[in-house]
Order: C-alpha cells, then structure tokens, then sequence
C-alpha cells in the first residue's frame, strides 16, 4: 500500500511539483520550501494511514493546501471581496503575452489573484490533474473549482495582456 | 448552443488530457464549424500551453537535509 513507497523516492518523484504548487500559492520561495518540506514532514508521520497508493499524489497536494491555508489564517490574510465580477469579460489574450512573459511575472499576476481563486488555477495549470481530482484536493465541490478557475483565469489573462506590450511594440 | 456559451465552456479547455471529459464534446464540435470560434480555440490553447510550461519549468531548491534524512514512513 501508500506505506510501501520509499520516502526517498516520493520526495524526488513530488518534490518539485509540490514546491511550484507552494512557490505559486505563496510567491515566496522561502515559504514554498517550508511547505513542501511540511508536508513532507506530515506524510512522514501520517502516510501510512493511506489506503490507497494511487491517492499518494492528491493526499500530498490536499495538505500543501492545508497547511498554506492554515499560514493564511495564522496571519489573516483572508480578503472578504470576491473576485473582480467586473473582469469576467471573455478574454482574447494572444499567445505571444504569454510567451514574452517570464515566470516571476506570471508568480508575480497569481499572487494578485484571492488565495481560494489562486490554488484551483494554479493545479489546473500546472498539475495533469482532470477536475474531479483538483476538486477533491482542494475538498470543493466540482461546479466551484471550475467556477473558480475560470473566473481567475480571466483575470490572469486580462492582467497579462495589460502587463505586456502588443508584440508591434515590443519589437 | 451559441459561440458565446461554447467559448465560456472551451475557455477551461486544457487539449488533450481534456478530450475524454464530456462537459467538452458538444462545444468542441461547434468550433469545428466556426472558424473564428476555431482560432481562438487554438490560440487559447497555446497560451495554457505556454502559462504551463513556465510555470513547470521553476526549479526547486534540492530538499533541505531534514527532509532528505527523514526515515520512510512507518508500516
């Protein structure tokens, strides 16, 4: 079962994805390695009460999410606004903002974007993970999740487009 | 179903790990017979692809010792 896996194998099989969904929720990389180290930490002493090894990689996914919502309340960082209904309009964002956007930009856009909104988009980015199972990481109902990606992929399209200059330009 | 309802269903549209979702079926058909719906399929496809592939290519620190030295979980 889940026990069975080596710890060793399980840090280099989940470590960096971990560690980008933990760089992406908080923006910092000191935090990110605290919480991917924590969670490593948890599965250490708790991984064996999993049933099942194919829930290895959403049991590690659900507590990074955990615990970073557990900091979030430590430090009350929980805004009460929603997301900007104003900016739900459909984007048509070229491909070429994305391109010319590098990494510590996009960080930078998503931890503009409210925490409950930031963590659905960032698995739906960076994680082969279909909806169900981002909804079962995160403990959401799937109408949410989808609900909440698609409006926070709104803004990140709209703010990327406004951080980039048209490709014309950019020339 | 209109362009517009078939656009906010494909804007959650990822490619192919989303192929076999049936939520997708009905408006990826649709694009099929709008070319202008088509486009900005494809381009909002290559965006996700591009958003993605930033985003995977971050490269973690190496584990901190603690974690590299704690021992398997317990049986």
């Amino acid at each position: 079962m889940a026990a069975d896996l080596e710890f060793e194998n399980l840090v280099k099989l989940y470590y960096g994805d971990l560690y980008r969904f933990g760089l992406s929720l908080t923006g910092s990389e000191a935090d990110a390695a605290d919480l991917t180290q924590q969670t490593f930490y948890i599965w250490a002493n708790k991984g064996h009460q999993l049933q099942k090894a194919a829930s290895v990689k959403s049991w590690l996914f659900t507590t990074l999410h955990r615990e970073f919502l557990k900091t979030c309340r430590r430090r009350n960082r929980f805004p009460s606004e929603s997301i900007d209904e104003c900016a739900t309009g459909l984007p048509n964002v070229p491909a070429d903002c994305a391109e010319r956007a590098d990494w510590q930009t996009l960080l930078r856009i998503l931890a503009e974007i409210e925490d409950d909104f930031r963590a659905p988009l960032v698995l739906y980015y960076i994680e082969d993970l279909s909806y169900k199972e981002i909804a079962a990481v995160l403990a959401l109902p799937l109408g949410t999740v989808q609900s909440r990606i698609a409006r926070a992929k709104i803004q990140l399209l709209h703010r990327l487009s406004e951080t980039n200059l048209p490709l014309e330009q950019a020339k | 179903m209109n362009k517009r309802e078939a656009k906010e269903i494909l804007l959650l549209y990822r490619g192919p790990i989303d192929d076999s979702d049936p939520q997708f079926h009905a408006a990826l058909g649709y694009a099929k017979t709008d070319p202008e719906l088509c486009q900005w399929l494809g381009e909002q496809t290559r965006c996700y692809d591009t958003i993605r592939a930033k985003l995977r290519a971050i490269q973690p620190p190496p584990p901190g010792p603690e974690a590299r030295s704690r021992r398997s979980p317990r049986r």
